[in-house]
């Protein structure tokens, strides 16, 4: 196993690999966080909103093999939707980033 | 007549222009310049406009930055308001006028045309950021408890007061020189030299008078030209202009930032953390934690044209740490675009975010990695080698725990292997990561479950392995020579780094003792082995002295723990230079006693923000708050209360979350250290009390 070797993939691949550890650190756990965000908007695409709802009943229960079985019965191709979202992600950052766009709004401001 | 002269002259002594592209009038001061002279003047020109044009751009950065910063402090103060937290407003809000100051005093130093003053101004503000930076740290600092940090704290606040008081006469000094002339700040500029210019403008003025124009229209004009310069110079001489300028100046005092930069003696109290007991008490003073010298949020508007080459390496630095944060932003606000429009509530987004921020940075950061990869594909990222793949899984499912993770992963490769498949290393990392990351995800937008969920599964009973030895785990007061190496076996005359106590099995790791936010926040690239690898808490051994283990390198497989190979020996074989007994309410054990339980606290219930942007401090959270003072008993009693409705906000006792997380840290600390609450004591009290116990009675075992 070889950690420098996978954080130098990490920040090349970012393009971050000019910055401090520390600061690469808080770079890569926050695309991790925004991933997961857009892994969250992707599966509630796929639902409808009586499925919707029905998964906050469900989630309501606790029951977690409950959960398992409606987001393996509603949202089936979640290898994918993964996928994509990874890639969607790293491309809006690379876009973004390259670009040096417009400021989006602070927080607060939304 | 002399053709090869340009700027011939009428009779009334104003040139003409034939043809030559300066439109510049040099008739007023009756002057004639050859071809040559001319061509030259106009190469200096244009090397000057460049210089201004640059230094426009970086005064332009600068402001950017800057309003950036108020603008996040703004949101800050926003949040605290929601939020209820009046002092926590007070104190960004004392922050916001810092930073509004630092603003003005920006403005005020708009380039001139005069490049080596905008220099000079622009260093000089350099310095003063630097040097309040410097203040603010040293506030935190005192505000950690550290005392020395107060003569640092007043040499800051003096550097930037001298700082302040010279751009101050820099910018006079200014004024007095380009009164009357076009700011290019302001606009393009009319003029380019300050001899030329004021030629000029008196040339213009004596023009007008000659041709009998109306005192209203120069007036006008003249005013036009002095309101473009920005100062409110006069219309007449030089000499009268500058009286009025420098009373104008006088007047404008009242705008420039004093030295404090306008803070009430109240607030200078707020800011400076010498209070008394009683004050300290009643002020919880968060602690932002702005990094200094990083740019805070995502500039407002970024130029198009940032300037190739700044003078200063760091400022490049800064423009790319600056654009690297606008990406981020911009990627999540992809997202949340994203949400809108598919009529997704932004607040399941937030919740999200908040069930991820409470995980550790490492177990963040495996996930994070484990996406890319599953993104990407392990081929395009460099060719990660399948031990690397294998490595990050097993480093996810270790952290991951039980419950919601396994139910995951057992649907994932179930579905995988409907045709009786085994799973690849490749599919293996795949399933690990969407295992773990669908976790977090119904953790987060499913938040009635996280009591269940926390307290009886995966995450908590992770961070409960990392409290216990935690409580465990402290530099001890005499640190002695030569920690032997973990892979070599002990011997008997050999000194050993004793880092464990309270469980009575000290151990080693390889790299010595670890401060509590060293072992949970470890860098990335020592991440990747299982926390596993921390020495485990055995109780039931009585050995008092331990030699160093020998710890595989290896990460171990998820299910195991590592075992670890115990040499037993002797008191008498090893040197303990303890000087005298140690007693729990000596002040050094109630140091490491607070700093533990602070750590602690900040992992419950504090965030370190992004980037330092938003962190907040555990003690200084509106659950611990509630929790503090609390008789310990009322903690371990209570019962959930109902559900919140939708953007109802509740902390402490009636936040099932909060509470959970605590009557679980309580419960560890009586099963770690043995102590038990007194009737009626105090959540802080007792879990001081009982680090400090521990510590004291590792210190004096004999």
């Amino acid at each position: 196993m070889n950690n420098q070797e996978l954080r130098e993939i990490l920040t090349k691949e970012l393009a971050i690999d000019g910055l401090p550890e520390e600061v690469q650190d808080e770079i890569v756990a926050k695309l991790g966080e925004i991933i997961l965000k857009s892994l969250t908007v992707a599966i509630f695409e796929k639902l409808s909103t009586d499925a919707r709802a029905e998964f906050e009943r469900i989630g309501a229960k606790g029951n977690h093999t409950l959960i398992q079985e409606f987001l393996e019965e509603n949202v089936p191709d979640m290898h994918t939707l993964m996928e994509e979202e990874v890639k969607k992600t790293l491309r809006n950052f690379a876009q973004a980033e390259a670009s040096g766009a417009e400021k989006p709004k602070a927080r607060g401001e939304e | 007549m002399n053709t090869d002269i340009p700027n011939e002259t009428d009779g009334a002594g104003q040139s003409v222009n034939s043809g030559n592209s300066s439109e510049r009038n040099h008739g007023g001061n009756g002057r004639q310049a050859d071809r040559s002279a001319l061509a030259q003047e106009m190469a200096e020109i244009q090397k000057l406009k460049e210089r201004i044009k640059k230094d426009l751009a970086r005064f332009e950065y600068d402001k950017t930055v800057v309003s950036t910063e108020i603008s996040e402090i703004k949101a800050r103060v926003k949040e605290a308001e929601d939020l209820g937290q009046s002092d926590v407003a007070k104190n960004w809000g004392i922050r916001l006028k810092r930073a509004e100051d630092m603003l003005r005093l920006l403005e005020k130093t708009a380039p001139s045309i005069n490049p080596l003053s905008n220099e000079a101004i622009l260093k000089e503000l350099k310095g003063y950021r630097h040097a309040r930076d410097k203040q603010t740290q040293a506030g935190l600092k005192i505000n950690h408890g550290d005392q020395e940090a107060i003569g640092e704290y007043m040499r800051a606040q003096t550097e930037a007061v001298a700082i302040s008081e010279k751009i101050k006469g820099l910018i006079k000094e200014r004024e007095e020189k380009n009164i009357g002339i076009a700011n290019p700040a302001q606009n393009e500029g009319i003029s380019y030299t300050h001899e030329q210019a004021l030629l000029d403008a008196e040339a213009h003025r004596k023009k007008h008078r000659e041709v009998g124009q109306g005192d209203a229209e120069t007036n006008t004009q003249a005013e036009t030209a002095e309101n473009q310069a920005g100062e409110g110079a006069t219309q007449a001489t030089a000499g009268d202009w500058q009286e009025k300028a420098v009373e104008k100046l006088e007047n404008e005092k009242s705008g420039v930032p004093d030295a404090e930069f306008g803070h009430t003696p109240e607030e200078h109290d707020a800011i400076l953390p010498i209070l008394t007991d009683a004050q300290a008490k009643n002020l919880p003073v968060p602690t932002p934690t702005e990094v200094a010298g990083e740019p805070v949020g995502v500039p407002h508007e970024v130029q198009k044209e940032i300037p190739e080459k700044f003078e200063h390496p760091t400022e490049r630095k800064m423009e790319a740490e600056e654009r690297i944060l606008i990406g981020v932003a911009n990627a999540e606000n992809a997202v949340f675009a994203r949400a809108e429009k598919a009529g997704i509530d932004k607040e399941l987004l937030h919740t999200v975010g908040e069930a991820w921020d409470k995980l550790l940075l490492r177990y963040k950061l495996l996930l994070s990695a484990g996406m890319f990869v599953f993104g990407v594909g392990a081929t395009t990222v460099g060719a990660a080698t399948a031990e690397t793949t294998t490595a990050i899984g097993a480093g996810i499912r270790a952290v991951s725990g039980a419950g919601m993770f396994v139910g995951f992963e057992h649907m994932l490769k179930k579905i995988a292997e409907k045709d009786g498949v085994e799973r690849s290393a490749a599919v293996d990392l795949r399933h690990t990561v969407l295992a773990s990351a669908l976790s977090v995800l119904v953790v987060g937008i499913l938040p009635e479950i996280i009591r269940d969920y926390t307290v009886e599964h995966g995450i908590w009973d992770k961070i409960r392995e990392f409290f216990g030895s935690l409580f465990a785990r402290v530099e001890p007061l005499a640190k002695i020579e030569t920690p032997v190496e973990a892979s070599k076996p002990a011997e008997p005359a050999e000194t050993v780094t004793v880092q464990n106590y309270g469980s009575e099995v000290p151990s080693e790791t390889p790299e010595g003792a670890v401060s509590a936010e060293e072992l949970l926040n470890g860098p990335l690239l020592t991440d990747f082995s299982p926390p596993e690898q921390a020495v485990p808490i055995i109780p039931e051994q009585t050995v008092e002295v331990i030699a160093p283990v020998a710890v595989p390198e290896e990460a171990p497989a998820p299910a195991d723990v590592v075992a670890q190979e115990i040499i037993p020996s002797t008191t008498n074989d090893v040197i303990m230079t303890m000087p005298r007994e140690i007693l729990p309410s000596d002040p050094q054990v109630l140091a490491y006693a607070d700093q533990q339980v602070h750590a602690h606290v900040t992992t419950l219930f504090g965030s370190k923000g992004f980037w330092g942007i938003g962190a907040v401090d555990g003690m200084k959270s509106a659950n611990w708050l509630d929790f503090a003072n609390r008789p310990v008993v009322e903690i371990l009693n209570a019962t959930p209360s109902a559900f919140p409705e939708n953007g109802e906000v509740r902390v402490g006792m009636v936040n099932n979350e909060a509470l959970g997380k605590m009557n679980a840290y309580l419960k560890i600390a009586f099963d770690e250290t043995g102590v038990k609450p007194e009737p009626d004591e105090p959540v802080e009290k007792y879990l001081k009390r009982a680090a400090g116990m521990a510590i004291g009675k590792f210190m004096n075992k004999e």
